[in-house]
């Protein structure tokens, strides 16, 4: 009798054993997250992504390194003398590139592939354009051939920065193509830079062309002619694109930092002793008169330029005088000069003193001084003093390096997760790692 | 200011519902909340506004009444602090206007039925129920640091956790040998569902509905587990002085990538009366058990780790709050940086234990002391990878863990007389722990707290937790190096600094009586245990600690002395190459520079926290801690005849009132990042809290 029941409980346990299996998929997966999504939901996060990486901690280190602000208070002090910046510094900008808005560009661009939409592919090209150019200028080679393969390959190589380059390029050219083909779908209020306007992101590009074509000013493959007709092209159209911002949530990410930071970063520096010697009117939209905020960049709402008209005048004009034309670079570059200014807001009559009492002599010098002040906030300005040498800067004594920095480590996970592919060695002495001295400086920066 | 309240209720029955048929049930039912205040690491926190204070400027505005406003507004309503409304929250600020407050109830319960069919067999089903609600809110006043447009978060956790039991007992006698067996089935449910809502830009002052709010922003998540699982376990006695148990179990989860994955644990134990089987029987040793035991024991992975997922949009930043979705009115959704595994195998862990208990004295004196070797292998660890990958982790079975050790309980009667009893006891413990592998081509994880240059990783050949920072320019016998100035020479490379698991734990305690009065007290002590004292490294830049004023050595403010390195004892070594004042090279020559002990050498030198090397802020947090000290009266029968009372005894104890320890900041058992796995850091933590409890417990 008692081994009956013995015999019921365990048959029992079997049969409710049986019927489990389907209870336990009921909580296998996460029923709160997609496990896929559509292309108009990793849009606008791309481009957020974007914004807030050109935005945060990298023009920030590069507006101090050209002595365009100057850091006050702790970690942004010892910036100043190039100190506590270290490879764990830039994980962050790096994982929000690719592991981020990277991935789900090109998410985007195999999903516009399957489902005929390349208007979506032509946007997603573009801007994975922007993010390449963004991070090779700071980093030099980096991963893209081998980059995005998840499970299958966990380790990516790096390539050279001269293949980065013509990555960009093709990129370009194949995004502009693709805006111009027939599209299923395409993008509207999820694209939250140009509201899906196709064209205008076809002038953009040419932009980025023009900016990227202009970088390769050091080394043999410099083409002024093309980059003047890349210039044109942008100019034609209405290629000015920016990120906004909110004013009670998700500032713009000048305003963050100023206000979460109080103090890191003080409006005074050698730009601003130069822009003083030169009365310029753009001193008071650059800096409030106690020099801790910066009322048109920081402004909540102040929108993230991504790509302006005059950045693209002043590569024009510089084009110009590379090929020897200093009449026709000076009408550009005063046109650049006015463009900037008013964009800034600045009063005409200020505008028109100013560029009046401009220096007579148009050289690359004067171009380049004059962009150093238009591209505030921009770590463009790095790129071109790294080109030019415009204007000069001395480092500051007290630095840690032996001369301004020309490039900046790579971050630290590559380093523990992918050491075997980053092409600078973890002991690199500090000049070497920041491209002061030795073999990493950037291919354009040789 | 800090409140926290908790009521219980509870009731428990059972009765005979039929022949061989018993019901129990119990039901218990909490509330608890309270008033909380913000701290660690952030600008709203209270330790960092109390602290980074300068001394010259008053917080409290010379009123004694922390409520009054006069001390932390001005007469304009904006906020008095020492930075003119920029800085760090006035502490009285952060108490009065920023709290956080939450309500929770609890129903706790089980009804068990347990029949009995036959003589030695008992069935029994239990369901037992765990269920609470937790509903909280977070406000951050207008003009508060961290917000200054003012925040509002709400948030409603359901949380259950139900468990379904049956088993069936039997045991037998056969001659000498007892035999218990057990053969049961288990299915248990965790659901944790979570509502939340945040909302910024506030526009009435101190209204904190939601609808004050001009950008809400809503969020909902679902975290559920379900296991079922057989067991059985066999109890074998022999002449009651050897035991034998064996048990097995098999589990099946919810979250596997494939449910049908089976968990399997076996597990073997022995004991035996040592004084039975050599026939000992003396006064002296009155009873000795030797144990030894194999356990392997299994588990499940963490919900949501088989499948890769899309994650709400987010765009964040050490520097700043960063972006979230929705964004000027558009949803976005990016691919989660952690890659799910489907193909994910439990963990195992096996313990192996060999223990031995005496008794001795006439029972007066018992000793145990257990040995034990545990295993983890197959752990499953989100293991970093590179970024380049298009992911930041990846869930996988990788890594192995040893910890091994030895735990002591002594306790002894010391006194047994009729009016007076002293009892005195002590435990101890020793654990050592490697962890031998992480993951293939992983050597380093790194764990939830951290910055750069002081942060905690888990590293192959190392103890869990391993701490890391940023150190000083060493040369090879481990010197540091300083420049012609007399500092020391910054390096960025992270480094080794601390190990925050401790050599050994023990506790003390000792009870007392005489005649109607008994006494306890229990100390707590630890040994070793690295700290990394960030808010000493903040302080120091801001001039605002003790040694700003006095160094340790006697260097008063504004006077000179030579740096010293508090790892090696020594004041370093000139780098190579460094020249003096005349052009000589003294590269490799003693340091004996005089630096300034001002601000010059903190904020605008290396020896702060922010603007230098984090090594030297690690301490040694061991303590020696009055845990617990009472005294309690109880009533005798004589003096409650005539009440109603059969029993009444009043008590008074004291909790966490004494603390030896070299460590300098608050408490060394304090932990940044809060109840997590992580542990070794001290960030503007709050210190810990004394207390005094009355009791008063009476029998009707």
């Amino acid at each position: 009798m008692k081994f009956n029941n013995i015999a019921i409980i365990a048959l029992t346990g079997i049969a409710l054993s049986a019927c489990s299996d389907a209870w336990l998929e009921e909580y296998k997966l996460d029923q709160n997250r997609p496990s896929d999504v559509t292309m108009e939901v990793l849009l606008p996060s791309a481009q957020v992504n974007y914004g807030i990486t050109q935005g945060d901690v990298l023009p920030r280190l590069t507006s101090i390194f050209m002595q365009q602000m100057t850091g006050t208070d702790r970690q942004s002090l010892a910036h100043n003398t190039y100190s506590v910046i270290g490879e764990g510094d830039f994980n962050t900008p790096w994982n929000n590139s690719y592991a981020g808005g990277l991935y789900d560009l090109n998410i985007i661009i195999t999903k516009a592939e399957e489902l005929g939409a390349p208007a979506y592919a032509g946007i997603a090209k573009i801007t994975t354009a922007m993010y390449l150019g963004l991070l090779t200028d700071h980093f030099g080679d980096i991963p893209f051939e081998e980059a995005f393969q998840g499970a299958t390959d966990l380790t990516a190589k790096f390539d050279s920065q001269e293949s980065i380059y013509a990555a960009i390029q093709t990129l370009l050219d194949d995004g502009k193509a693709n805006l111009l083909e027939p599209s299923n779908l395409a993008p509207s209020g999820d694209d939250l830079i140009h509201g899906g306007d196709l064209i205008a992101w076809g002038s953009t590009a040419d932009a980025l062309k023009a900016r990227y074509l202009n970088h390769l000013s050091k080394t043999s493959l410099y083409d002024a002619d093309a980059v003047i007709a890349a210039c044109d092209d942008a100019l034609a159209g209405s290629s000015y694109a920016a990120l906004g911002f909110d004013a009670s949530l998700n500032q713009n990410p000048w305003w963050q930092f100023l206000n979460e930071r109080q103090g890191y970063i003080t409006q005074f520096g050698t730009m601003y002793d130069m822009m003083e010697a030169n009365v310029d009117p753009r001193i008071a939209f650059y800096r409030s008169a106690d020099s801790t905020d910066m009322p048109f960049f920081a402004a909540a709402t102040a929108p993230l330029a991504i790509v302006t008209p005059f950045e693209t005048m002043f590569i024009k004009a510089e084009a110009l005088i590379r090929k020897g034309d200093p009449a026709a670079a000076r009408l550009v570059l005063e046109d650049a000069v006015e463009s900037n200014m008013m964009w800034l807001g600045v009063d005409p009559s200020d505008i028109a003193s100013y560029v009046a009492a401009m220096s007579a002599t148009t050289d690359l010098e004067l171009i380049m001084t004059e962009k150093y002040y238009a591209m505030f906030t921009s770590s463009e300005v790095w790129t071109d003093w790294r080109r030019t040498g415009f204007p000069a800067l001395t480092a500051p004594s007290g630095a840690i390096l032996s001369d301004i920095p020309r490039r900046l480590p790579y971050p630290e996970n590559e380093y523990l997760y992918n050491s075997a592919n980053v092409p600078m060695p973890i002991d690199a002495s500090p000049d070497e790692k920041f491209g002061v001295s030795g073999s990493y400086k950037l291919w354009w920066d040789m | 200011m800090n409140t926290f309240e908790r009521t219980t209720i509870r009731l428990t029955g059972s009765g005979q519902i039929a022949t061989n048929l018993k019901a129990t049930a119990s039901l218990a039912y909490t509330n608890s909340g309270g008033y909380r205040i913000q701290q660690g690491s952030n600008t709203s926190g209270l330790m960092l506004g109390l602290l980074r204070t300068p001394p010259s400027f008053d917080n409290s505005n010379g009123v004694d009444d922390p409520t009054d406003q006069s001390a932390y507004i001005n007469p304009d309503g904006s906020q008095r602090n020492y930075r003119s409304g920029t800085g760090y929250d006035n502490p009285y600020w952060t108490i009065n206007k920023n709290p956080f407050t939450d309500d929770v109830n609890r129903v706790f319960g089980y009804t068990k039925f347990d029949w009995s069919p036959a003589d030695g067999l008992l069935i029994s089903y239990r369901y037992g129920l765990d269920q609470y609600s937790d509903v909280r809110k977070q406000v951050l006043a207008i003009g508060s640091r961290t917000n200054v447009v003012g925040s509002i978060s709400d948030e409603a956790y359901a949380i259950s956790e139900q468990n379904h039991d049956l088993t069936a007992r039997y045991s037998a006698d056969l001659g000498p040998i007892g035999a218990n067996f057990l053969v049961g089935f288990n299915a248990n449910q965790r659901d944790r569902k979570y509502v939340g809502t945040y909302g910024t830009g506030l526009v009435l002052p101190d209204f904190y509905n939601m609808s004050n709010a001009t950008n809400q922003q809503a969020y909902e998540s679902f975290i559920g587990r379900r296991i079922w699982g057989l067991y059985g376990e066999a109890q074998f006695d022999y002449d009651e002085w050897a035991y034998l148990t064996l048990t097995a179990r098999r589990d099946q989860a919810s979250t596997f990538g494939d449910v049908a994955t089976p968990i399997i644990y076996p597990s073997a134990s022995l004991s035996l009366i040592l004084t039975e089987v050599l026939d000992i029987k003396s006064d002296v040793l009155n009873f000795a058990k030797l144990r030894a035991s194999s356990a392997r024991v299994g588990s499940e992975p963490g919900f949501a780790s088989n499948a890769t997922y899309f994650n709400q949009a987010s765009v964040t930043s050490g520097w700043i709050t960063g972006a979230s979705f929705p964004y000027q009115g558009v949803t976005g959704f990016s691919q989660s940086n952690t890659l799910g595994n489907p193909n994910l195998r439990p963990e195992y862990t096996v313990t192996n234990e060999l223990g031995l208990e005496l008794r001795m004295l006439n029972n007066k004196l018992t000793a145990d002391v257990t040995l034990y070797e545990q295993t983890s292998r197959d752990l499953i660890v989100a293991v970093p990878v590179a970024g380049s990958s298009g992911f930041t982790s990846s869930f996988v079975n990788a890594g192995t863990m040893r910890n091994s050790g030895v735990e002591l309980q002594l306790n002894a009667q010391l006194v047994d007389s009729k009016d007076f009893k002293l009892n005195a006891g002590m435990t101890f413990t020793r654990n050592r722990n490697v962890v031998e592998k992480l993951a293939d081509g992983v050597d380093v994880i790194s764990l939830p707290w951290g910055f750069f240059g002081a942060n905690q990783r888990l590293v192959e050949g190392q103890a869990y937790g391993t701490l890391y920072g940023d150190d000083w320019l060493r040369d090879e016998e481990g010197n540091a190096q300083v420049d012609a100035a007399g500092y020391p020479i910054y390096s960025s490379t992270e480094v080794v600094v601390g190990d925050p698991n401790p050599d050994y734990l023990m506790g003390i305690t000792s009870n007392a009586s005489y005649k109607n009065w008994s006494f306890n007290m229990l100390w707590d002590i630890r040994q070793g245990g690295d700290i990394w004292n960030g808010t000493r490294g903040a302080l120091y830049y801001f001039g605002a600690h003790q040694d700003n004023a006095v160094l340790p050595d006697g260097t008063k403010r504004g006077e000179t002395f030579i740096w010293n390195d508090v790892v090696t004892g020594n004041s370093g070594f000139y780098a190579p190459g460094t020249l003096d004042a005349d052009g000589n090279d003294i590269g490799g020559q003693p340091n004996s520079t005089p630096i300034i002990n001002d601000w010059q050498s903190y904020a605008g030198g290396p020896l702060s926290g922010f603007t230098g090397a984090s090594r030297p802020f690690i301490e040694d947090g061991s303590w020696v801690r009055l845990r617990n000290i009472g005294v309690t009266y109880k009533f005798t029968n004589e003096a409650l005849e005539g009440t109603k009372l059969e029993g009444l005894s009043l008590g008074v104890s004291g909790r966490n009132v004494l603390l030896l320890t070299p460590y300098r900041g608050v408490d060394p058992e304090t932990n940044l990042s809060g109840a997590t796995n992580s542990q070794g850091a001290d960030y503007f933590n709050m210190p810990n809290t004394m207390g005094v409890i009355f009791n008063l417990k009476a029998n009707f």
